[in-house]
């Protein structure tokens, strides 16, 4: 069997006229199905090398037109099927969708062969140089002082202490009088004060907020009271006027010295690492008795002595003590009935500490160049 | 205050270490502040004096001096110190001698041999207020100095120096045996007994020599005089003044530093004065009259006022008590005969007086903090007996005594009770100890009765006690046990928990979170803001209301005016950030604080401090490499708040004068409350900033947006929508809020949804006129929509729109 020349596909047409498979009359029982296997062997051969020539899906579907279309040689000879005899007409139609199925499948094989060559021309297309600077979103930074406020306030939620607040602008007597330290009394030296009036302070420590707290709530008390305080003092690398603290209040039955220690021990633990100890030494404080300094292991030297503690190992981080009974008396709380503990700790000493940051004027200053060291 | 390791030494004997000493002084709640050692800056120095001089021929400059050092023999050396004499007692570095960068060698000079060098105050190395006689040339020392003596020795060389830090209810530990009593009740060695003087007696009753008459018995609660007569003023003996200057004391002569001595050896401080001048040699312990005087001895002429008291005498005011002392009978060397008072102050008026003339001593200081009946007697007696010694005086019999000390409080200390407060089971025997140790003398079967020592004026109660014990046996003691209690979270306010999701908004949008001073000049409260946080009717209809409030609040004691006034918007103190940031040259692009504004109320009521949200954003326009554009405008912002504050707000723009621009700031209402304010900073405010870009300001009174209500399920259309543009054209004048609005009413409620996506101004627009384009999206929420439905509501948009004036551009 020869080739057919270029266009080979129409030359099946024409060899399936020539070869008279379907020739009106000219079907023979006999042989018939060699001549027909062999010729549509021969069309699908010639399919197959045609939509190799292809190189595009465009000429593939120019292709498709051609073979299959409405126009198409085999649509052609589907047409004539008609004009068979019926009794072959069966067989006939039957082997050429036959054909058909195969025929499609050829062209989809190369369709796909060639979709997957497009694609990967775009991709080749498309490539870029991951190099390039992507555009990053510019977040900003949480305060550090926030940060470590929200911290230590989240650390005594979760321990059941409810959040209070107090104003900045206090009475003398909430600040001074009611915790212990009458008109005159020496210990209000330990508070350099701003004054508005004469009654009227800027709160010296969160303190007055016991008081507040205490007059409108009944025990158990169980709160802290963060904000900012106030004191008339010369500003340095580790003096402040303005400051954080946070104040915390217990007051129950059975409350006792233990109770503290373990609360602040487990505070420290929170927010340092359990690897950090706390030492409690005497110190005095108007409206708490016992009082004590509670001092947390360095955590630059583990407590060997470093420039960073002074050489003692050990950091003062906060006041603290039982609540004094005048205080609660002051209250109107029985203290035989109930005692309780206070403590206070400045939120700033506590951010340095954490952050090793040297100066306390840093945190109100506000430099882009400082805050956006934090996250 | 400092204290010398080795005065400790001599009255507590056996010493721990000075390390461990600190460490036990902090267990016993002294907190040791620096521990510093004080080195002996020479050696094989001794004290000599000068008994012969004579001049060596051939040498102008220098004489050949001989000396006696006592049992080490005398020496010659060749000197050429300009104020040598004889009599003159000097310090003599041996051969050997090492002084601070020299050492002393037996020298030849023309022949004559010179064993040693007489010392100038420099050459040893020691502070000028230490040896301050003889600056010129070799260091005097006092006549009276043992001879041969070390000089090291004399000055107790080398040494350690302790800061304590002393809280302010242990005015006993304020003097060196307060803390030496302190020292020993912790190691349980009995102190060793002072130092005596014994100085000459007379057998002239003291109360003949003087009088005293206390007026305000309340004030003065004791006043102790004696006498000491004849005395002769000369410098103190080295150990003294050695001692003196390590406690940060300078010495000055035998009377004052006498008293200064006993001050800091038992916490009284005391006054000596000349009484010849005291005028009937009767001393009234008085109030001051109004507008009296008093020179006082700084030189100082103060005016006095009806709280202050004084001591003075019928005629004149002599001192301000517990203060200082005045010019007038000021110690001099012509005086010879003095008194030496010794009293107790009450506390508070000394504090009054000493902050209403700003006058602080170390007198002052400790009267503020407290003496005792006990501090008074042993003050008195110590110091009479010592200036007797050191003055050479005689001191007439008796002492005149005006005031009672009270009877020793008793206290009652409840084992039971101890062991709650402290979590502990101390036993009754360990407790009684203690407080044995403590000097209580407990007595009492089941509840101790104990008696205040005489020095102790803090104990009160029975906690005072409980507290003691707790610091004996020490705070480690304690367990350490978490309180019994509800296991729960606890409460936090609301603005806390929504501030968090505010926040975390903006910081992606890139501000960054500040925190600035409430305290700020008060100049920046006379910027006008819109005072946020304001029913409508004290805002916008009042205009005088409208306004920030003024005056604002000004300390009364500022430490500087730059910190002055209680802020009344947070949107200055973030300009300033916003201009320092710019100024070093690494702008931020923009910051957000919550914090609060102060508003007075008036003398009676406490101010207002309202939550305020506030923030200032660079208005920048930002290019990416491929050319995306990114920018910061009016618009961003108000989209901002809109997002943040997804409610019913109105903005409306300011009708009245406003730090702000006015063409591009708005009020913001919720309700029919004013509750911000934003726009961009006007030309006056960028100016006093010297902002170098446009700022856009916003701040919010955020109270009005806390409410936490829980999203409850509402059912949703699963129907398509359709969508229509629609565009008009309108007049400039009227504001875009208008017709947005027509559109919402008309369009019925098939409309779910209103877009705007266009404004255009210019070709193909007359004048004056502008395009809106909006889109529109209808949906029905039972059924598919029918194009009829959709056209209708269209129909009806399209005529209220044209009632109002607007032309269609296109459909």
């Amino acid at each position: 069997m020869s080739k057919h020349p270029a266009g080979g596909y129409l030359a099946a047409g024409g060899y399936l006229a020539a070869g008279g498979y379907l020739a009106a009359g000219g079907y023979h029982p006999a042989g018939q199905k060699e001549l027909h296997s062999d010729w549509a062997i021969i069309a699908q051969d010639q399919l197959a090398e045609e939509c190799r020539k292809t190189e595009s899906l465009s000429q593939l579907e120019e292709l498709r037109v051609r073979t299959l279309g409405k126009k198409g040689q085999l649509t052609a000879l589907l047409r004539r099927l008609g004009d068979l005899p019926s009794e072959q007409r069966r067989d006939a139609g039957a082997r050429l969708n036959h054909l058909k199925q195969s025929l499609e499948a050829i062209l989809a094989a190369r369709a796909e062969v060639l979709e997957e060559a497009a694609i990967s021309r775009r991709l080749l297309a498309e490539r870029v140089d991951v190099t390039l600077p992507g555009f990053q979103v510019r977040v900003g930074h949480r305060h550090p002082l926030c940060r470590t406020l929200e911290g230590i306030e989240d650390i005594f939620l979760s321990l059941g202490f409810d959040i209070v607040e107090g104003p900045e602008v206090e009475w003398d007597s909430n600040n001074f009088e009611a915790l212990n330290m009458p008109a005159e009394h020496p210990a209000r030296d330990m508070w350099d004060t701003y004054y508005i009036t004469e009654r009227m302070l800027l709160r010296t420590h969160t303190s007055p907020v016991q008081i507040r707290t205490m007059k409108t709530r009944k025990p158990p008390i169980r709160v802290i009271a963060p904000g900012i305080t106030y004191r008339h003092e010369a500003i340095d690398a580790t003096h402040m006027d303005i400051f954080y603290q946070v104040e915390g209040l217990v007051v129950d039955r059975g409350i006792s010295f233990a109770n503290l220690k373990g609360v602040l021990s487990l505070f420290v633990a929170e927010a340092f690492g359990p690897e950090r100890i706390t030492k409690f030494v005497p110190s005095y404080f108007p409206f708490t008795e016992p009082s004590a300094e509670m001092m947390v292991s360095c955590g630059l030297c583990g407590g060997e002595g470093c420039s960073g503690c002074g050489h003692s190992g050990w950091l003062e981080i906060m006041g603290c003590g039982q609540v004094h009974p005048q205080v609660l008396r002051n209250c109107g709380i029985d203290p035989e009935d109930f005692t309780g503990f206070a403590f206070g700790m400045g939120v700033e000493r506590i951010a340095m500490l954490r952050f090793n940051i040297p100066e306390i004027r840093l945190f109100l200053e506000n430099d882009s160049q400082f805050l956006k060291q934090f996250p | 205050m400092k204290i010398p390791y080795s005065w400790l030494e001599e009255i507590n004997g056996r010493l721990p270490s000075p390390g461990e000493l600190a460490d036990l002084l902090l267990s016993a709640g002294l907190e040791v502040e620096e521990t510093l050692p004080l080195a002996c800056p020479f050696s094989k120095v001794v004290t000599a004096r000068i008994i012969a001089m004579e001049t060596i021929p051939g040498d102008l400059h220098n004489l050949l001096v001989r000396v006696e050092a006592g049992s080490l023999g005398n020496f010659q050396v060749v000197s050429g110190a300009p104020n040598l004499a004889v009599g003159l007692v000097a310090p003599l570095a041996l051969p050997g001698s090492i002084l601070p960068g020299l050492v002393i060698e037996r020298r030849t000079f023309n022949g004559l041999e010179s064993e040693g060098m007489l010392c100038s105050r420099a050459e040893l190395g020691l502070e000028k207020e230490l040896l301050p006689l003889g600056e010129e040339g070799v260091a005097v020392l006092p006549e009276e100095s043992p001879l041969g003596a070390d000089l090291g020795g004399l000055l107790t060389l080398p040494d350690t120096l302790f800061t304590i830090k002393v809280t302010a209810n242990r005015p006993d530990w304020n003097s060196v045996l307060g803390i030496a009593r302190e020292i020993a009740v912790f190691t349980g060695e009995p102190l060793r007994p002072l130092l005596e003087f014994h100085g000459r007696e007379d057998p002239t009753p003291a109360s003949t020599l003087v009088a005293v008459e206390v007026e305000d018995p309340l004030l003065c609660l004791r006043y102790l005089a004696t006498v000491i007569c004849d005395t002769r003023i000369q410098p103190s003996p080295l150990w003294m003044a050695g001692r003196l200057w390590k406690s940060g004391m300078r010495p000055i002569s035998n009377v004052v530093d006498a008293t200064n001595y006993v001050m800091l050896e038992v916490g009284q401080p005391l006054h000596a004065f000349d009484l010849d001048q005291v005028t009937e040699r009767r001393i009234v312990v008085r109030r001051a009259r109004p507008e009296e005087t008093l020179v006082t001895l700084d030189g100082a002429n103060r005016t006095l006022a009806g709280s202050v008291l004084l001591i003075a005498d019928p005629q004149k005011p002599l001192g301000i008590a517990g203060v200082m002392g005045g010019l007038n009978s000021e110690m001099t060397s012509a005086t010879r005969n003095l008194v030496l008072e010794s009293a107790f102050f009450q506390n508070a008026s000394i504090r009054r007086t000493s902050r209403l003339l700003g006058l602080k001593t170390e007198a002052s200081e400790r009267f503020v903090r407290g003496v005792s009946h006990h501090s008074v007697e042993e003050g008195s007696r110590r110091a009479t007996a010592m200036l007797s010694t050191l003055a050479g005086g005689r001191v007439p019999a008796g002492r005149v005594d005006c005031g009672q000390p009270p009877p020793p409080k008793r206290l009652r200390l409840r084992p039971e009770r101890t062991n709650q407060v402290l979590a502990t089971d101390l036993s009754r025997e360990e407790i009684y100890t203690s407080l044995d140790r403590l000097g209580f003398s407990p007595t009492g079967a089941t509840v101790f009765e104990v008696e205040s020592p005489p020095w102790r004026q803090d104990l009160h109660e029975e906690v005072d006690l409980i507290e003691d014990i707790a610091r004996l046996i020490g705070y480690d003691r304690v367990p350490r046990r978490m309180p019994a209690g509800p296991l729960r979270r606890g409460q936090e306010p609301p603005w806390r928990r929504k501030w968090p999701e505010w926040r975390s908004f903006l910081l992606g949008q890139g501000l960054t979170e500040v925190v600035t001073a409430p305290l700020v000049p008060p100049e920046w409260n006379t910027f006008t803001f819109l005072k946020v946080d304001q029913p409508l009717a004290s805002t916008i209809d009042a205009r005088g209301q409208a306004l920030a409030d003024r005056p604002s609040m000004v300390l009364r004691n500022p430490i500087s005016p730059e910190r002055s006034a209680l802020r009344l918007s947070l949107l200055p103190s973030l300009l300033q950030v916003v201009a320092t940031n710019q100024h070093r040259g690494h702008p931020l692009f923009g910051c957000v604080e919550l914090g609060k504004a102060y508003r007075w109320r008036g003398e009676e009521e406490l101010p207002d401090e309202p939550r305020l949200l506030a923030l200032a954003v660079a208005v920048r326009t930002e290019a990416d490499w491929q050319g995306g554009i990114r920018e910061m405008s009016f618009f961003r912002l108000k989209g901002w708040l809109e997002t943040l504050f997804n409610e019913e707000l109105r903005f409306q723009t300011i009708p009245y004068e406003h730090a702000l621009h006015p063409g591009r700031s708005a009020a913001l209402f919720h309700k029919d409350r004013l509750v911000g304010v934003f726009g961009e900073v006007g030309p006056a405010l960028g100016k006093r900033f010297a902002l170098k870009e446009g700022v856009l300001l916003a701040e919010i009174a955020i109270e009005s947006f806390l409410a936490q209500a829980m999203p409850l399920f509402q059912s949703f259309s699963r129907f398509p929508a359709a969508d229509r543009d629609i565009a008009l054209v309108v007049s400039t004048d009227t504001p875009y809020s208008q017709w947005e609005q027509v559109i919402r009413e008309a369009g019925g409620p098939l409309l779910e949804e209103v877009a705007f996506f266009d404004r255009y101004q210019g070709e193909n627009i007359p004048p004056g006129t502008i395009s809106l384009a909006f889109s529109l999206r209808f949906r029905n929420s039972e059924r598919t929509l029918a194009e009829a439905e959709i056209n209708r509501a269209m129909v009806s948009i399209e005529c209220s729109l044209a009632d109002l004036g607007a032309v269609l551009r296109s459909r």
